[in-house]
Parts: structure tokens; C-alpha cells; sequence
């Protein structure tokens, strides 16, 4: 299992890179219009996105 | 040195001794108490505050365990004792890493991720092509080797009558 645990890792590690930093804030509905249509969020992705901008937050305040 | 003694592995259970149980018996055998990542991680994370766990764990980690097979040992654990399945366990293991990250950094501990491309040692064949490249033909001086008397072996003779003279 530890074999597809790495791939995962690097997948989700691809996945996080690719993504950008910071989403632009949606204003609404008018703020949506241009979007693209939803896409299904990995929840997994969010969690090592979020746990990452913790880290990278407490390497800046150091 | 052998990894499992002879005895050990006299021990071990025989093929299809799992299936001899009742049905539902195991732990991992019951619907597991945690179906989404979102509650494996929130079962998992709590962990990290525990002094005892985190001790443990960072000590691991300085003796060079990568990140993912410790993972992979925690998820494990869980699926064994029935609280997620496989899959799940699965899906929250890059959480698991990133924490361990996190912990690994804060404790200014080096880390193997688990992830890491080995080199490989010694030649290949691209290193010689590109050493080649790299070295100006002046530089190469031309050795003659001296040249020796040809050796010259008698072959024998295959036919009858040479049988007599062995």
C-alpha cells in the first residue's frame, strides 16, 4: 500500500502545484458568470493546500 | 542474514485460516465507523497533539523512516481496527504526510518524504558518452602496446589413426 500512497502524494503534490494560491473572490452570482463550471473539488487537495499555507504562514512569521 | 527465522515462519497462520472464522468476527470484517476523509482526518488530526504519539513519531522520522510508510503503518492500523476502510485510508495518507511535515519542520528534524528519485550509482552508459564529449582528442595520447608473437596452437587432429598415438 505504501506504493500507492506515494503515488497518491505525488498526485495530490502535482495537483496542490498546478492549483493557484489563491482563488479570486467570487462576488456573488456576477462574480460567477464568467467562471468555469464547477469542477468537483478533492477534498484531499483542500486539506494538504490548507495544512501547506499553514506552514508556509508560520515559516513567514519566523 | 535471513529476516524470518525458520520457527517464525512454522508459526505462521496457513493459507485460508482467515476464512475459518466466523463472518463478522474481525474488527476490519465490520462496517467501518469512518466513511469519509473528512471524519478519518478529523480523527486523525487530534493525533498530533497527543506528546506521547508526537515523541514517538518524531523520533522515527530522525531515524530516517520516509513519511509515506509511516502513513501507510497508521492507516493501516486504522483499517485493522475497523475504523475506515482501505479506501479511505488511502485517500487521508497525503493528509497524514503533510501533517508529519509540518511536525517534522517545527521540530527542525530533516525528513524523508518517501518520494525522493534514487540515483543510481556507478557508470552508465550517458555518463561515459557525455565524459567523451567533454575530453579534447589532443589530450588523448595514443599508447601502442607492444606487439607480441602470435601463439600458435597446434589444432589435433580429428582423424582415426591419431587415437593410437594418445
Amino acid at each position: 500500500m505504501s506504493k500507492h500512497i506515494r503515488k497518491l502524494y505525488n498526485r495530490v503534490d502535482s495537483q496542490v502545484r498546478s492549483t493557484p494560491k489563491q482563488a479570486t473572490p467570487s462576488k456573488g452570482l456576477v462574480g460567477k458568470r464568467g467562471a468555469s463550471p464547477d469542477k468537483e473539488v478533492d477534498p484531499v487537495v483542500d486539506y494538504v493546500k490548507y495544512i501547506r499555507e499553514l506552514r508556509e504562514g508560520k515559516h513567514a512569521s519566523n | 542474514m535471513p529476516l524470518i527465522d525458520e520457527a517464525d515462519l512454522l508459526d505462521g497462520p496457513v493459507p485460508g485460516q482467515s476464512l475459518t472464522g466466523e463472518v463478522g468476527s474481525k474488527p476490519w470484517e465490520q462496517p467501518p465507523k469512518l466513511n469519509t476523509v473528512d471524519e478519518a482526518v478529523e480523527h486523525y488530526v487530534p493525533m498530533f497533539n497527543d506528546e506521547e504519539i508526537l515523541s514517538g513519531m518524531l523520533s522515527h522520522i530522525e531515524a530516517g523512516v520516509a513519511l509515506t510508510t509511516m502513513a501507510d503503518l497508521i492507516t493501516k492500523g486504522g483499517v485493522m481496527t475497523g475504523l475506515h476502510s482501505i479506501d479511505v485510508g488511502l485517500m487521508v495518507a497525503p493528509v497524514l504526510v503533510e501533517m508529519m511535515i509540518n511536525v517534522a519542520d517545527a521540530a527542525d528534524i530533516e525528513y524523508k518524504v518517501g518520494t525522493e528519485v534514487k540515483k543510481k550509482e556507478g557508470t552508465t552508459k550517458a555518463s561515459i558518452q557525455a565524459a567523451l564529449r567533454d575530453t579534447n582528442e589532443d589530450d588523448i595520447e595514443v599508447v601502442e602496446l607492444p606487439e607480441e608473437a602470435p601463439v600458435v596452437t597446434e589444432e589435433p587432429s580429428m582423424g582415426m589413426m591419431s587415437r593410437r598415438g594418445v
